[in-house]
């Protein structure tokens, strides 16, 4: 049974078999079908939410490494690792949707998860003034670009000198705009092509095993 | 009068902040090392148990109405952890691959639509409407620029004749784009910045502790500095 | 100070100065505001008009994916657009996409269960807009591609109850099927799950879909708004701030635009000064400004 598992040709027909039911479905109008794929959708949804104790052992395990080593910064990850079980514990005890687990949340969750993103403010800003250079024509085109839409986005720019809104909303809904399109069409295509070396067995480094 | 209870998690969050705005000093800080663990701490918390219930309410309680599949998922779940264990992490490539296969058949059957037939179709657009010259000029500027951007991105074959200056023009357009993203992104950001300060000044009961808590945690910062006790008390 | 010096200022300015700056000119208007005026973009008009359409007959899948951050980003927007629900009587569907949301629809919609009241409180008491008859919540459902795609092809397969235990029977949800028993979704995201709803929600059912989006995903999501997967967007802070001053009711969009026209301005100024000090400095000397951060 064991050497049955570790071998590629079994995790190869696994997902040959739940491709194509849940392709199937398209293909074929069978009820008991339409059921089984829809249940094997539920069941994969439920088993990619479990994949969080992979992340919870691994962060555990590390931290506790750390403060077994008394690590640069140890008394911290202890203090980490406490604080998951705490917040873990209040709300399974609590309930999710109890006073005593929200306090957590606006306490230390939105100040942080705010603050962490909102930073990056400071650095583009810096960036603008340190290290945005018209070496080249391609670097002035961007830059002029990027402060015709910085002035078409200041909301009293479009009160003054409505022309700047209006070249700025054109830069964005036409040049932004193609080169997302043009991401987009490549990263999708990629996409495919990796899903279909997936499925016929050219790219088995997804499922564990090295080569091809 | 404030209720206890806002007061008390107004005043942590607004340390909390102030404390992760202490990356900006450019240089490690305590503040900052507890701030970053609690977020971290609290997230990983917070997701365990929000996870845990919608496992119990979608592959769990399905069983009571005499579906059992959604339960397997629990089972296949648990399976996946044995990933972490070199002996028997052979059996975890089992839910791994009915995940894979079943995220592909989901997924494959509509992106091939929305993310390039849909895209292609809206390139293909009249250059010139009648009546509306800033829609004829958008139209235009879009496929032109699409199509010479993705001979930019041609990677496999040399680019020489007319290749060479369709694929220089649509890097000046990839230019063009670039600069406009970047605006884009900054007003998020800024945008976010704006609306968490107003979080901590509004209302006016809250602008004492947000000033107060600036001072504390930027003094304790300098005086750590001045004493070089900075990078001893961070991670 | 000689001219090279001006110039050498100016390239290597000093990122702490620029930090303070920009603390200073987001503090000031926010503590004091300004009033400066805001014109109203085309895209927050269109969005707009899919709210003032909405009536009592419609049902609408209301997708809360913005955790904090986005909340701090989005929540002129959020307030004004479920504002505009609330006084259409048109009956929704919550679902949330990230673990916090359920914290954070607390700040809007309050707990009528726990007496806690939100900044929308006093829009559902005038409107008598009730849990159970006009909202139902079904809380964190909007996991992953998988949960999504099966919501929208069986809701009831997926989920029962809502996000507190309770059965959701005898509600309208029992009359509920699948994405095709909705007229309009409102999705606001950092991206988390609006892909997904655009390929299996969008794309299958024909459900019509509006976004608000954070500045980051504005690129990546308006080919869809070109292709009609997605019939309006509301861009970052600004288009939520000019779709308050639609509804009528100035909050805290208006008050962050201050805020907004000041630090773009400034950040155009420092553009404009590195190159100054680039063109008349940096270029010819052998010493480079290092990085942008360092």
């Amino acid at each position: 049974m064991a050497s049955l598992l570790r071998r590629k040709e079994t995790s190869l027909i696994l997902i040959g078999i739940s491709f194509f039911i849940v392709t199937g479905v398209y293909f074929f109008n069978i009820p008991s079908l339409n059921t089984f794929a829809g249940n094997l959708v539920l069941m994969v949804s439920v088993l990619n939410a479990m994949s969080i104790l992979l992340a919870l052992y691994s962060q555990t395990r590390r931290s506790l490494l750390l403060v077994r080593q008394k690590a640069k910064g140890w008394p911290f990850q202890l203090y980490l690792v406490i604080t998951i079980y705490l917040m873990s514990s209040l709300g399974l005890i609590y309930g999710q949707s109890s006073s005593q687990f929200m306090w957590f949340q606006y306490a230390i969750l939105n100040p942080t998860g705010s603050v962490i993103y909102s930073v990056l403010a400071f650095y583009m800003a810096s960036a603008c003034a340190r290290a945005f250079r018209a070496r080249s024509p391609q670097a002035a085109m961007l830059l002029i670009s990027g402060i015709i839409v910085l002035m078409g986005q200041a909301p009293l720019t479009g009160v003054f000198a409505p022309f700047l809104g209006a070249a700025g909303t054109y830069l964005t809904s036409s040049f932004a705009m193609a080169a997302s399109r043009v991401f987009t069409m490549s990263v999708t295509v990629g996409a495919v092509v990796l899903g279909v070396r997936i499925i016929t067995g050219k790219e088995s480094s997804a499922i564990g095993f090295e080569g091809g | 009068m404030v209720e206890f209870y806002e007061f008390s998690y107004t005043l942590v969050a607004i340390l909390a902040s102030w404390s992760m705005y202490a990356t900006l000093y450019g240089k490690p800080s305590p503040f900052r090392s507890w701030a970053e663990a609690s977020f971290i701490g609290f997230t990983m918390g917070l997701n365990l148990v929000v996870t845990f219930n919608y496992v119990l309410r979608t592959g769990w309680e399905p069983v009571s109405r005499g579906n059992w599949m959604p339960a397997v998922g629990i089972l296949l779940g648990l399976l996946m952890i044995l990933r972490l264990f070199p002996k028997y992490s052979y059996i975890s490539r089992i839910p791994i691959a009915i995940s894979l296969g079943t995220n592909l058949a989901i997924s494959l059957r509509t992106t091939i639509f929305t993310g390039f037939i849909n895209q292609i179709q809206a390139t293909i657009v009249p250059f010139w409407i009648p009546g509306n010259l800033y829609q004829s000029i958008l139209n235009t500027t879009i496929s032109v620029s699409v199509v010479l951007m993705l001979t930019f991105f041609l990677y496999s074959t040399e680019l020489k004749g007319p290749l060479k200056y369709t694929s220089k023009a649509g890097e000046y357009a990839l230019y063009i784009a670039l600069g406009a993203v970047f605006a884009q992104t900054f007003m998020g950001r800024l945008g976010l910045l704006s609306g968490y300060m107003q979080s901590i000044l509004d209302p006016a009961w809250k602008i004492p502790y947000t000033f107060g808590f600036l001072v504390i945690v930027f003094a304790g910062i300098l005086i750590l500095d001045r004493y070089g006790l900075l990078e001893k008390y961070s991670d | 100070m000689s001219q090279g010096n001006i110039f050498k200022t100016m390239a290597t300015m000093d990122r702490r100065v620029i930090y303070v700056l920009i603390f200073l000119l987001v503090l000031a208007p926010t503590l004091r505001p300004l009033g400066l005026p805001i014109a109203v973009s085309q895209s927050t008009i269109t969005y707009y008009s899919y709210l003032q359409a909405l009536d009592e007959d419609d049902m609408i899948w209301a997708a809360w994916e913005t955790g904090f951050s986005a909340w701090n980003e989005l929540k002129a927007g959020i307030i004004a657009t479920y504002r505009e629900v609330i006084k259409s009587g048109a009956r929704m569907v919550v679902a949330f996409g990230t673990a916090e949301d359920i914290a954070v629809f607390r700040l809007v919609f309050g707990d009528p269960d726990e007496g806690i009241r939100g900044i929308l409180t006093p829009e559902l008491e005038q409107y008598g807009y009730e849990y159970g008859v006009d909202y139902v919540v079904l809380g964190y459902v909007l996991v992953n591609e998988a949960s999504t795609s099966s919501l929208a092809t069986d809701l009831h397969g997926v989920v029962t109850n809502d996000y507190k235990g309770r059965s959701l029977a005898g509600t309208f949800y029992d009359d509920l099927v699948n994405a095709g028993s909705f007229s309009l979704i409102i999705d606001f995201s950092p991206g988390m799950q609006t892909n997904a709803m655009i390929r299996h929600w969008v794309m299958d059912y024909g459900t019509p879909m509006i976004e608000g989006a954070i500045g980051v995903n504005i690129p990546s999501l308006s080919p869809y708004i070109d292709t009609g997967h997605l019939k309006a967007m509301l861009q970052s802070t600004r288009g939520c701030a000019e779709l308050e001053y639609l509804g009528g009711v100035p909050g805290p969009g208006a008050t962050s635009m201050d805020a907004f026209t000041l630090v773009h301005y400034l950040v155009v100024l420092f553009i404009i000064m590195g190159n100054i000090g680039y063109f008349g400095w940096e270029k010819n000397s052998k010493q480079q400004v290092r990085t942008a951060v360092g």
